[in-house]
């Protein structure tokens, strides 16, 4: 796996880590450097110069030793030996003392752990061991001597004494003298090396410390940019992708260079302007669509407009002439009321016309046997006479009878038109309906036999013209449907708070063709010409408008039933 | 490891080449069989002078430093240069003179197998008949 991809934390951890690391060692490091270097101190102060002291101590005392041995040997007497020889033996004790502090030092260091065996020698060099013991040899050998020398000086042989000190003993004194010498000039110099190294150990760790710590800066501003470059880069572009594609701009596409997080989101985000693309692209398609719809629908709407213009004047046009067809029907409806009425009158009229003209000769025949001069007796025997009087008084019956039946079809038109009645009103349907039998007696006079199965209805609250007007309808519409002889039987019943008037026919029934639109206007079974089919219409509106229902059962060549179903209580 | 090795070094530095086994040898007449470390270093520091049945004590050394000297001085914990200091002291303080010593094994041996209540010390195998061995170093 690449660093790149790895994860946001672990990339941290690999970055704070190895700077951790990094100033762990140079502390590690340090600390180590440090100690070495106080170690290398603590051998200048605790071992090196003891030693040289030791050294130097030895010579010295060696020399006041010699001085001693001589003033030892120049004196004659006894009592002045006594002091050089007490002095001699405090010096012998202070050079072994010295000695053995020196190989004490030489031992310590030997089994010094912190050292290494280079280093040790370093401490104590093979030079000083061999220059320690060739002067130990001669330090020895001049101990010798001076047991020569004493013997010779304790026996007053002083001549003997100074000869040898100042012969082979002064030799070998001059020589471990030197060597002694030789020992702290040795000690110098490696007293000079030893803080040389100290100092070039100083300067190493010095260095070394500083390139760690240089390094680690290195590494950290490295790992900062890194982070930058790994992260904050990253999020950047991402934020600025986002205000582009928050400000509409949605072609941005990010370069995705790593499996992080940051990756991913990378990823998810141009996953997300590919969405909107897509989206966006489509959303154009359909919207170009619609244009295109809302174009063709424009143009579409404009037909509309035209046809709908058109319709509006057809429909002006189908109203006025619809009006003008009510208008029509009601003058038919009229005129064939007038016909019936017209018809119906003169037949009385006719009667008494003739009764009158039959009158007229009678009076006639009265009058001329008044001016004759008949006597009465003779005018009751005058069978001419009397038949006169017999036809005016049976014209006059007949007179009084036709008038009489003119005087029921003037109150049966009055009945029917009930034209002071417009107003809303209590009435009885079946005074309504025996008002338009009434009216269209002639219709169905010997021709159809009317069976009247009135049931007992309360007066409903109705406009009687107008339904006087409907039943005149059905009950033409019955007759003229029954050609030849027939039935009409009329019913009434109520029904709650409904009244039921039935009307059936044994007529030719209503075609099926044309059943289920018998109330639309302009339905006609009359022909052209002679009905405006729009008696049932009005009809239909008129039950309508007091709130009531038609219900139709017909049956070709049995006939129609038409219930009209009405309220009692107009509700308003 | 470093350390230990270091120390075996110096160990066998100290112990020179050759191990040496040295007799501490008397004069056949003396009656101990054996001396303690301490007697030892005692007779030769001159604080013991005398044996126990008043035999003046004789101590003899070496002139040469052998490994036979080396080892018999380090059995006494003493260098020989801080014998000599013992011995100077000793004569300045008029207490007696440093022991006789001898240019090779053989004359001290000669010179303790004459004196009685002399004090030597030789290679084991110089040994012979006509001394008491007191005590033999083991030097390893």
């Amino acid at each position: 796996m690449k660093f790149k991809d790895l994860r946001l934390g672990v990339k941290q951890g690999i970055g704070f880590g190895t700077v951790l690391a990094i100033m762990a060692a140079v502390n590690v490091y340090s600390l180590n450097r440090m100690a070495v270097l106080k170690d290398e101190i603590d051998e200048v102060n605790n071992n090196w110069l003891p030693r040289v002291i030791a050294v130097s101590d030895i010579n010295i005392s060696t020399s006041d030793l010699r001085a001693n041995q001589l003033q030892h040997a120049f004196a004659t007497a006894d009592e002045s030996k006594q002091g050089p020889a007490n002095l001699m033996q405090l010096l012998l004790d202070r050079i072994d003392n010295d000695m053995v502090e020196y190989q004490t030092l030489k031992g310590a260091l030997r089994s010094r752990p912190s050292y290494s065996m280079e280093e040790a020698r370093l401490y104590y060099s093979e030079e000083e061991k061999r220059i320690y013991s060739e002067f130990e040899h001669q330090w020895e050998e001049y101990q010798d001597l001076s047991f020569e020398v004493l013997r010779l000086s304790l026996e007053n042989e002083n001549q003997g004494a100074v000869e040898v000190l100042n012969g082979p003993a002064r030799e070998v004194f001059d020589n471990f003298s030197t060597k002694l010498e030789e020992l702290v000039m040795v000690n110098r110099i490696g007293s000079l090396e030893a803080t040389e190294r100290a100092e070039d150990t100083f300067h190493r760790a010095r260095s070394f410390t500083r390139t760690l710590v240089f390094i680690s800066v290195v590494f950290s501003a490295v790992f900062a940019l890194g982070l930058v470059r790994f992260i904050t880069v990253p999020v950047r572009q991402l934020a600025q992708a986002a205000k582009s594609v928050a400000q509409g701009d949605i072609g941005v596409e990010l370069e995705v260079c790593s499996a992080d997080e940051i990756g991913q989101l990378g990823h998810s985000f141009n996953q997300m302007t590919e969405g909107l693309r897509h989206a966006r692209e489509k959303t154009e398609e359909q919207a170009t669509m619609l244009r295109r719809q809302n174009e063709e629908l424009g143009a579409q709407a404009t037909t509309l407009e035209r046809q709908n213009d058109d319709l509006e004047e057809a429909l002006q046009q189908l109203q006025e002439a619809q009006q003008q067809l009510v208008m029509k029907e009601k003058m038919a409806s009229l005129g064939n009321l007038v016909a019936g009425v017209a018809h119906e009158i003169n037949n009385p009229v006719g009667a008494i016309h003739s009764a009158a003209e039959t009158s007229s000769r009678a009076i006639e025949r009265v009058v001329e046997a008044f001016e004759k001069g008949d006597d009465i007796e003779q005018l009751r025997t005058d069978r001419r006479f009397c038949t006169a009087l017999d036809v005016m008084g049976r014209n006059n019956a007949i007179t009084i009878t036709a008038s009489e039946r003119i005087t029921t079809i003037v109150q049966s038109l009055k009945n029917f038109a009930r034209l002071d009645e417009a107003e809303l009103q209590q009435a009885d349907v079946r005074e309504g309906i025996d008002s338009t039998l009434t009216l269209l007696h002639h219709v169905m006079k010997g021709r159809v036999e009317v069976i009247k199965e009135y049931g007992e209805v309360a007066p409903i609250l109705c406009y009687p013209n107008q339904l006087n007007q409907v039943f005149m309808n059905l009950l033409a519409n019955a007759a003229e449907a029954i050609e030849g002889n027939g039935t009409i039987t009329i019913s009434t019943a109520q029904v709650g708070t409904e009244i039921q008037v039935k009307i059936a026919d044994s007529g030719g029934g209503i075609p099926a063709e044309i059943r289920e639109r018998i109330f639309d206007p302009g339905i006609t079974t009359k022909g052209r010409g002679v009905g405006t089919g729009l008696g049932l219409s009005i009809s239909y509106n008129i039950v309508h408008d007091h709130q009531g229902r038609f219900e139709v059962q017909s049956k070709e060549g049995v006939g129609s039933e038409f219930t009209i179903v009405l309220p009692v209580e107009m509700k308003t | 490891m470093k350390h230990t090795v270091f120390l075996i070094a110096c160990l066998w530095c100290w112990t020179g080449e050759a191990a040496a086994q040295v007799a501490v040898i008397a004069h056949k007449d003396v009656r101990a069989d054996t001396v303690a470390r301490s007697q030892l270093f005692d007779f030769y520091a001159g604080d013991l002078k005398f044996w126990a049945d008043g035999t003046p004590i004789i101590v003899l050394d070496l002139k040469p430093k052998t490994e036979v000297k080396k080892t018999f001085y380090k059995y006494l914990g003493k260098s020989s240069s801080r014998m000599k200091s013992i011995w100077l002291k000793r004569m300045l303080s008029g207490e007696g003179d440093p022991p006789q010593a001898f240019k090779s094994e053989e004359e001290l041996l000669q010179k303790v197998m004459l004196t009685p209540g002399a004090v030597g010390f030789v290679a084991t195998e110089k040994v012979n008949e006509q001394v008491k061995v007191l005590v033999v170093i083991e030097e390893k």
